[in-house]
């Protein structure tokens, strides 16, 4: 570990290959949570990994690489998605029928999906992210509310109301209330 | 223990990071109500199921990770990519546009009479030769007169501003 964060520290194309290695699939999991599309996510995953070689000198080897990487990513993320709502706001009319066309893609890709995961990706960010880093990753509360920083309490109540809306789904899909099998969980 | 304190704790406990008196509190109020019980056993079911899904949209979508690659040899790691190509943008359209306003600057001073029009037009008319110097006939509001005489072909030139006649000659059309 010590000896990544070194030659991260050195911000090479060694490193760079390194932790797409090392952290690229991870992280690109993170990111297929964070993202609507997997396209997104594999870019968002790109750009990660050059702002991540980029601000290589600062970073301090405190923390576990994966949690700085997805510090960068989440970072990343969130301000593609602020760029996107700004543009939407300042151009309504061009904005609603890119919206329109984006969430018909995500639509036609959604009806091919799972109901529970497409009720997942119609969550907001702050929950999809929330579900992954509690259930995918199986990080404590403490450990969530250090990486979104929220607070913790913050971290509580966003789970509570992203399982409540999931509890919806499966509530009004029959083949949910049944209890999952094991063995499928276990192969995944 | 009632119901709600138990509901706030219920992620903790599922942490584990609660202490050994807590989790004893919260395990027997987990026995005795239904509801809680409930909730952590949804909890859970929901969790397995995220699992599941999220698997699936992993398997339908793979990581690639032959698409990943590493920035360009001559990549400044100092500086952002579009700051670098701005500059660069710059560094050519600057000194270009600066260039060309001089150029047309100078050229809407120094131009010769006869492509004068507008503001630095002479006033009477200009001898041959005589390089117009438009800062001073502005300052002066000086003005110069030429009067040809046909006959004799000479040409009486008369500079003259707001106090009277500065200067005064007599020049040969051959001069010209």
């Amino acid at each position: 570990m010590i000896d990544s964060a070194e030659a991260v520290r050195k911000g090479d194309r060694d490193a760079f290959r390194m932790l797409a290695s090392q952290h690229g699939e991870r992280l690109y999991h993170a990111g297929l949570a964070l993202c609507r599309d997997h396209s997104d996510a594999q870019d968002l995953v790109q750009e990660t990994f050059v702002e991540a070689l980029r601000s290589a000198p600062r970073f301090e080897g405190r923390s576990v690489p994966y949690t700085w990487l997805y510090g960068i990513l989440r970072r990343r993320f969130l301000r593609g998605y602020r760029k996107k709502a700004r543009f939407f706001r300042i151009l309504p009319l061009i904005g609603r029928e890119a919206q329109a066309s984006r969430s018909e893609e995500i639509n036609k890709a959604e009806r091919s999906l799972d109901p529970l995961m497409a009720a997942v990706t119609r969550l907001p960010a702050k929950y999809r992210e929330i579900l992954f880093l509690r259930y995918i990753e199986n990080r404590r509360i403490a450990e969530i509310a250090a990486l979104t920083s929220v607070a913790e309490g913050t971290v509580k109540s966003r789970i509570h109301h992203a399982l409540r809306r999931l509890r919806l789904v499966i509530e009004s899909e029959p083949e949910y209330s049944e209890l999952p099998d094991a063995e499928r969980v276990d192969e995944l | 223990m009632n119901c709600k304190r138990v509901r706030v704790v219920l992620f903790d406990y599922r942490d584990g990071s609660l202490s050994a008196d807590d989790r004893k509190m919260i395990e027997s109020h987990l026995t005795a109500c239904a509801s809680c019980r409930e909730m952590l056993e949804e909890e859970t079911r929901i969790a397995s199921r995220l699992r599941v899904v999220f698997a699936e949209k992993r398997r339908a979508f793979p990581f690639q990770a032959e698409a990943l690659h590493p920035p360009h040899e001559e990549f400044q790691w100092n500086h952002r990519v579009t700051s670098i190509q701005r500059r660069r943008f710059l560094k050519v359209l600057v000194p270009i546009s600066v260039g060309a306003a001089l150029v047309f600057m100078a050229f809407l001073i120094f131009r010769p009479a006869r492509l004068r029009t507008g503001f630095y037009a002479p006033r009477a008319s200009y001898a041959a030769g005589d390089l117009p110097d438009p800062f001073r006939d502005w300052i002066e509001r000086r003005m110069i007169i030429i009067i040809e005489d046909k006959n004799s072909g000479t040409f009486e030139r008369i500079e003259a501003n707001r106090n009277g006649i500065i200067a005064r000659s007599v020049e040969k059309r051959g001069n010209r």
